[in-house]
């Protein structure tokens, strides 16, 4: 489904350190759900994202190839992760701290994916900004888009590969806070 | 969702659904700024916590069932009980990582001490087995020596034998050597004796001679008187022829004298005759005797030689009596050694066997040990899975 082009302001927006942003999808990734701090803070009514592809919150900025590792891991049936800024429905963008599970029935199915978004650790910010400006520029220095997304992702899964860590504990040990012993 | 009725039918729905464990339902397509609106929100977001906290403790609980520790919930976003909670299993998280940690370390050393036991145990097998080897080749060198030993004593007792009868014979020899030399004594006595008899011989054989020459001086004087008396005799005839018929029975004993004085000078001419050959004859005796001399001289020479050859002979047969006697003591020590030799290697050889069984039991024992650290060695999932677990 096409999206008029959103441009963005260069302003942020920012939730409560107490507010959870939730939205769940169904298999497809349509929003099936958007609770009220989703409705909020990206601007849009409920009823305009209900349906819509979770996609329409998705900020320029984002290197496509860490949304690739995301559907890789829901697809593996793991839970995920990951600092994303998305893009309000004016143009404005904020940070938050995602996690995104698959729901599942109760003969365990999976049937959907669930997102929790949390206000980012400030201390995380910088190094994910420079990661992802980073990856951003080899995806757009490929003229293909799908060659600039798995090239990004080579330099990620290398840069895992030599710290000898998986994703997940990548984006664990970005911030103080989202260490065992130290959760906030 | 038309009328509130309906509303709060479906809003009674949800909570069913999520009171039944369905945490997907929500309420949703509310109308926007009524008080409806206000408690769908209010049950979403009792929802949403809801669905966050046992979304959250799941996954971090399912890292800890991993061995992962890097996860913990995430406190951002929960309040009050669901805070205290999260935070009380993210404790234990820590609790089960710490736990983790020294069980982790605890398997290294147990690695660890696992494969220098089985090192060791390799060693003390590879030791026992070369223990087992050389205590076999100890064994037989032992029972060569034993053997060897009593063959040694053995013939250390034939040679005792043999120079015993050497001991004997070199008796005997000393005996017979004695004996040589007494006779050999007893025949320079002998020689001593012949030679001073020859001596008196030829003295007496001188003697004779002396006499004789005595007699022929004698003899010579009585053929002087028988050449005067025949002298006289003829001068007496001459007188008796001049005296005529008166004369004439002088004549006839002046013919008588003539007679007896030619018959004198014949006797004393036989005699002389006599006494020349007696003095060749008793020439020839001191010759013979003179020979005999040498003969009993060179007799003489070769008896003191004899004896001195026999005295030498006496010191040598001594001299070998001694060392015969020493050989007799040394071999009887050696008899008497090599016994205790055999005595030795037999207990030696007993030992042997012991260490043998020594070696079978150590050998054995490294093998359970083996065994046993193998089962140590693979038995490494075991305490982990009892700690994951608990």
């Amino acid at each position: 489904m096409a999206h008029p082009k959103i441009s963005p302001t260069g302003r942020e927006r920012t939730f409560g350190d107490d507010e959870l942003i939730v939205s769940k999808t169904d298999l497809r990734g349509a929003i099936t759900y958007a609770n009220d701090v989703f409705c909020r803070v990206s601007g849009y009514a409920e009823a305009e994202l209900l349906g819509q592809p979770h996609n329409l919150i998705r900020h320029p900025d984002m290197p496509a190839c860490v949304f690739q590792v995301l559907w890789d891991t829901l697809h593996a049936g793991q839970e995920i992760f990951a600092y994303v800024v998305n893009q309000a429905r004016n143009g404005d963008h904020y940070w938050v701290f995602a996690h995104v599970t698959c729901s599942r029935d109760p003969a365990g199915n999976v049937v959907g994916y669930h997102s929790n978004r949390r206000v980012p650790y400030a201390d995380a910010l910088p190094k994910v900004q420079a990661l992802y400006a980073e990856l951003r520029a080899i995806e757009r220095s490929h003229p293909d888009r799908r060659a600039g997304m798995q090239a990004a992702r080579a330099v990620l899964d290398e840069r895992l590969q030599r710290l000898g860590i998986s994703y997940s504990q990548f984006v664990f040990s970005l911030s103080e806070h989202t260490r065992l012993g130290a959760a906030a | 969702m038309t009328t509130s009725s309906d509303f709060i039918a479906e809003a009674a729905r949800i909570c069913t659904r999520a009171a039944a464990g369905d945490l997907e339902a929500r309420i949703l397509h509310t109308p926007e700024g009524s008080e409806l609106a206000a408690l769908a929100q209010a049950i979403n977001r009792l929802l949403d916590v809801s669905d966050a906290y046992v979304r959250e403790s799941a996954a971090a609980m399912e890292h800890c069932a991993r061995g992962e520790y890097h996860r913990p919930i995430l406190l951002r976003g929960l309040s009050g009980a669901y805070r205290h909670a999260a935070g009380t299993i993210n404790d234990a998280a820590l609790k089960m990582k710490s736990d983790a940690e020294t069980i982790a370390r605890f398997e290294v050393e147990r690695a660890a001490v696992a494969r220098r036991v089985a090192e060791t145990t390799e060693s003390v097998m590879a030791s026992a087995e070369h223990l087992r080897t050389t205590t076999g080749a100890i064994r037989t060198h032992v029972g060569t020596t034993r053997q060897l030993a009593t063959e040694v004593a053995g013939a250390g007792d034939q040679v005792s034998h043999n120079v015993q009868a050497v001991a004997a014979a070199c008796h005997q020899l000393s005996a017979c050597t004695s004996e040589i030399t007494r006779r050999t004594r007893e025949s320079a006595e002998l020689t001593n004796g012949a030679v001073g008899e020859a001596h008196k011989a030829r003295t007496a054989v001188s003697d004779l001679g002396e006499a004789t020459r005595k007699i022929g001086s004698v003899v010579d004087i009585i053929g002087k008187i028988a050449r005067q008396t025949n002298l006289l005799a003829l001068n007496a005839t001459i007188e008796a022829a001049r005296a005529g018929e008166h004369g004439k029975s002088f004549a006839v004993v002046a013919a008588e004298v003539k007679n007896l004085s030619r018959e004198t000078a014949q006797a004393t001419e036989r005699i002389t005759g006599q006494i020349d050959a007696m003095q060749g004859a008793a020439h020839n005796v001191v010759t013979v005797i003179g020979g005999i001399g040498e003969s009993i001289q060179r007799m003489d020479q070769t008896a003191t030689a004899i004896a001195t050859s026999v005295s030498e002979q006496a010191s040598a047969t001594e001299e070998i009596a001694r060392r015969i006697a020493d050989v007799s003591q040394a071999t009887k020590s050696i008899s008497g050694k090599m016994a205790e030799v055999a005595q030795a290697s037999q207990a030696l050889e007993e030992t042997a066997v012991g260490l043998t069984t020594a070696a079978d039991r150590l050998g054995d024992n490294a093998s359970a040990l083996k065994h046993e650290t193998a089962a140590l060695k693979s038995g490494s999932a075991a305490p982990v899975a009892v700690a994951r677990a608990a």
